[in-house]
């Protein structure tokens, strides 16, 4: 089951708060938390239920049993086996066809490349056992003598399948008591109605204009370089709203029953450098792969050279994260590449530009960054490239092209602003105000109270909208 | 500032008391089980099975059935589409769906040789297999004229036709393997319908979308025909392109823009056609057919629905189809539509579609017959030969599942027509279904 969908949002979500408001204690409502998680991951199929009860078996095997060796090098034996035989079991299950076909390509075999259906979200809980698995070794947090607890920790649904990855730390101590209050859950009932309303109302509309722009990639030859350029751009703002709901509507649920987890993006688009922007984007990540790969490896600490090859290293990962494809590697080394230049002068330099410089600079950076990551194919990732300054003897526009963007124009106008704060600092400025008036400040709890709603069904509209799919035939 | 514990607390109860509703109702309201303005059956709650239920097939399986078939949905559907209308500005017109690009239209057609020996038996009905058959097996299976993006400009939606060469090519190539094949037994003739974006649409508008030019593509198959005999129509619907040759809110032509077709195809066969003035009408309105659908129910073309004006032939209007499941039903050529619902008025003319269809005509009995392999643009055609044979046969090659040539001399037919629209033409899974029935 995904998030952005009308079953989860009016019975599943529902129901499984209702269920868990009418507990008493905090172990029943935990036991409530792991059978609707279960039910929730068996979505995507009974099986890999299965799976990710065994990756926690190891990890949470891994974890008892470095607390009984700790200090000893068993210990170490024991962190070493878990991590080497989690990483495994998602390197097999992810990258056996990227590594096969490579093998293939390179030594000019052929055979048939197994096809392995990826387990949905077994990179976000992998990683959210691994660092468990090693805060237990580093003695950060205490190795957890119960299963259910290490279950529901991987396993809760809020975040299991697409974000944020969740440290045990953040979350240990609320496992086994937490309270909540009117404020929070308030807060997390508009949180959780942004992200839904940014996934469904904003993010699949990119998703649509995108692909009204290239509605053929095999044909991109043809496609006018105004075209090429907007439907990045749709594609840029889709990723971001995407991806980001997901973490707002976790974070929001969590709110609503106690549970805290930390921001996972923080308006990455306006960020002023590519480092700034990699702290603001996907934060989780980015902390995970400093916390357990960069500052391992001796970070900045242990001269330029080696930085630079630590860098190279987390950049590599990263981008490999993403998905099993030489693009996503290429994307992550693109970061790379100007966070190492920026470390080196390129942050100096744009510090004494005009303000403005830093964050258009960011942003093209990032913009032509997603090029990479949308189109597997080089060769497609060139004819867009040369698309867009109409080197493929494309033209400027088109009609169609100007026809699209008028018919979407209020739109676009509209997402251009909701990646940064202005809605936010705006609502901030006129309604919450100390010193306006009571009018105002009436008009601000109304629609205080009624957006979630308004915007929970207008969204549930837009589902519904999308499954019109008329069959063209003429009779049935 | 924060919140006050009372807009705080009517937040979250109005917030769960509408979410719990709203779950509430979806569960006990009726749920629709097929929708009219789409023309399908809506998901099924899926069938129960144990590795459906391991590799997760039930379960969004019940996804599919929940959003699908919400309750009201044709009714919130057209709220939903109310409300997106305001996302930006339609002058000058909108456009729906995805404009894929056409090939370019050589100017010379290479001829490619039907796969079969001339030498050979023209009866023989075993079909030559050629080794060099790669075609994939046919995956679509929607028997629908596939509709490429739309236009829509004031109250009408019009076509992109996107050119496909290799598509276009086979298509030839499958007329004429079976005007070879009946070379001596009956002429073949062929007709490619124009859509109305290149005859009605006003061309200071026409000559902005990127569509392919259908002239140029019609010239271009027709010059790969030889055993064939074309008709060609363009021109003739241009130059009544003032009149009613199309409908606005579907893909089809009108019965008049058929009717001209007639008359050029009688040209062609040496024959005097009729006089329209000599059939009795029929008209039907508020007609709101697949493009209005397909602009997911576009209020400019709701507002102003089309009217069906259908021509009886003067011989009879008896019929007799068989339908897919092999049943014969006795039927109308033109069929009182005025109850049906608004989107199915072009299913007037003979029936619909059908696999095969028998007009027998008791004012002629010299025994003449003809056979029109036809997808629906064939309907509003049909008709109009009915006056000049004693047996009109109607194949839509889309259902046909019987043996083309045997039925061809065993009925004794004189006349075989192939008329497609020319969107059927570049299109893989008809020219496919042709191929298989002519043996191609």
């Amino acid at each position: 089951m995904v998030f952005s969908n009308l079953l989860f949002v009016f019975l599943f979500f529902t129901l499984c708060m209702l269920v868990y408001s009418l507990m008493k204690t905090n172990h029943s409502r935990n036991v409530v938390l792991v059978c609707f998680s279960v039910l929730f991951y068996s979505w995507t199929g009974l099986k890999y239920v299965l799976l990710l009860v065994g990756m926690v078996a190891i990890n949470w095997l891994a974890g008892i049993y470095i607390e009984q060796q700790r200090g000893r090098f068993l210990a170490k034996f024991a962190v070493i086996t878990a991590v080497v035989t989690s990483l495994l079991l998602l390197g097999i299950l992810k990258y056996t066809g990227f590594f096969l076909t490579n093998i293939q390509s390179i030594f000019g075999l052929s055979f048939e490349v197994p096809k392995i259906v990826l387990p949905i979200g077994i990179s976000f809980y992998t990683f959210q056992l691994l660092s468990y698995t090693v805060d237990v070794y580093r003695g950060d947090v205490k190795g957890e003598r119960s299963f259910f607890t290490v279950f529901l920790y991987a396993s809760l649904f809020h975040q299991c399948i697409a974000g944020p990855i969740v440290r045990y730390s953040d979350v240990s101590n609320e496992i086994y008591n937490r309270t909540t209050n009117l404020a929070e859950i308030s807060k997390g009932v508009t949180r959780f109605a942004i992200g839904f309303g940014k996934k469904v109302l904003i993010a699949n509309t990119c998703a649509k204009i995108a692909d009204l722009f290239i509605p053929d990639i095999s044909a991109i030859d043809s496609v006018p370089a105004l075209a090429i350029w907007l439907s990045v751009l749709m594609y840029m703002m889709q990723i971001y709203f995407d991806f980001s709901a997901y973490s707002d509507m976790a974070i929001g649920m969590g709110l609503m029953i106690g549970f805290h987890y930390k921001e996972n993006f923080n308006y990455p688009y306006t960020s002023k450098s590519i480092s700034e922007f990699w702290r603001r984007w996907h934060i989780s990540l980015g902390s995970f792969f400093r916390d357990y790969v960069y500052i391992p490896l001796g970070g900045n600490k242990k001269g330029m050279g080696r930085t630079i090859v630590n860098l190279f290293v987390v950049w590599f990962l990263t981008g490999l994260w993403h998905g099993a494809s030489w693009n996503f590697v290429l994307w992550g080394l693109y970061f790379f590449v100007f966070i190492v230049l920026e470390r080196l002068f390129l942050q100096k330099a744009l510090d004494n530009t005009p303000k403005i410089i830093p964050y258009i600079y960011s942003f093209v950076i990032v913009y032509f960054g997603w090029i990479l990551f949308k189109y597997e194919d080089l060769g497609t990732i060139g004819s867009i490239l040369k698309g867009m300054f109409c080197l493929n003897g494309n033209t400027f526009s088109s009609f169609e092209t100007r026809t699209n963007l008028l018919s979407y124009l209020f739109f676009i106008i509209i997402v251009m602003f909701a990646f940064t704060p202005l809605f936010k600092n705006l609502y901030s400025k006129i309604f919450r105000n100390e010193n306006t008036n009571t009018l105002v400040r009436a008009t601000g709890s109304i629609l205080e109270i009624i957006f979630p709603v308004v915007v929970v069904l207008l969204s549930a509209l837009s589902l519904i909208g999308d499954s019109f799919n008329p069959f063209l035939y003429f009779q049935f | 500032m924060q919140n006050s514990k009372i807009v705080n607390f009517l937040k979250i109860f109005l917030f769960f008391v509408v979410l719990g509703t709203v779950g509430l109702l979806s569960l006990i309201l009726t749920r629709p089980t097929e929708s009219e303005s789409e023309k399908r059956k809506l998901a099924e709650f899926p069938k129960f099975s144990f590795s459906a239920l391991l590799n997760g097939n039930y379960a969004s399986g019940i996804d599919k059935w929940y959003s699908d078939t919400m309750p009201n949905r044709d009714s919130l559907i057209a709220f939903n589409s109310k409300l997106w209308s305001i996302k930006g500005l339609s002058v000058g017109g909108e456009i729906q769906g995805n404009v894929a690009g056409g090939d370019e239209i050589p100017d010379t057609f290479v001829p490619i040789l039907p796969p079969i020996n001339n030498n050979e038996n023209n009866n023989s009905t075993s079909t030559t297999t050629k080794p060099e058959e790669t075609d994939p097996p046919i995956e679509d299976d929607d028997k629908g004229e596939t509709i490429n993006a739309l236009y829509v400009y004031k109250d009408a939606a019009y076509s992109y036709y996107s050119f496909v060469k290799s598509t276009s090519e086979k298509y030839v190539g499958a007329v004429e393997t079976a005007a070879m094949k009946l070379d001596g037994i009956a002429n073949v003739y062929d007709i490619i319908i124009p859509l109305s974006t290149d005859i009605v649409l006003k061309d200071s508008v026409r000559k902005n979308l990127s569509t392919s030019d259908q002239r140029a593509a019609i010239n271009y198959m027709y010059s790969g025909f030889n055993k064939t005999i074309t008709v060609s129509i363009f021109d003739k619907l241009r130059e009544h392109r003032d009149e009613y040759l199309y409908f606005r809110t579907d893909h089809h032509w009108t019965a008049l823009a058929a009717y001209y077709t007639y008359t050029q195809w009688a040209d062609v066969k040496g024959i005097t056609a009729n006089e329209l003035s000599s059939y009795k009408t029929k008209t039907f309105d508020g007609f709101l057919g697949t493009l209005y659908t397909k602009t997911n129910n576009s209020s400019a073309l709701g507002d102003n629905p089309d009217e069906v004006i259908a021509y009886i032939p003067n011989g009879t209007n008896n019929m007799v189809f068989t339908d897919v499941k092999g049943n014969q039903l006795s039927w109308n050529v033109i069929t009182d539509v005025t109850s049906w619902v608004s989107g199915s008025k072009y299913n007037t003319f003979i029936g619909g579609d059908n696999p095969f269809s028998v007009i027998e005509n008791p004012t002629i009995t010299d025994g003449s017959s003809c056979v029109v392999v036809k997808e629906s643009f064939g309907n509003a055609f049909v008709p109009f030969l009915v006056d000049h044979y004693q047996y009109a046969y109607v194949i839509d090659y889309r259902y046909y599942k019987g043996n083309f040539y045997n039925f061809i001399e065993e009925n004794n037919v004189s006349d075989v027509i192939f008329i497609n629209n020319i969107s059927a033409t570049s299109t893989g899974a008809r020219v496919n279904e042709l191929s298989k029935l002519v043996g191609y």
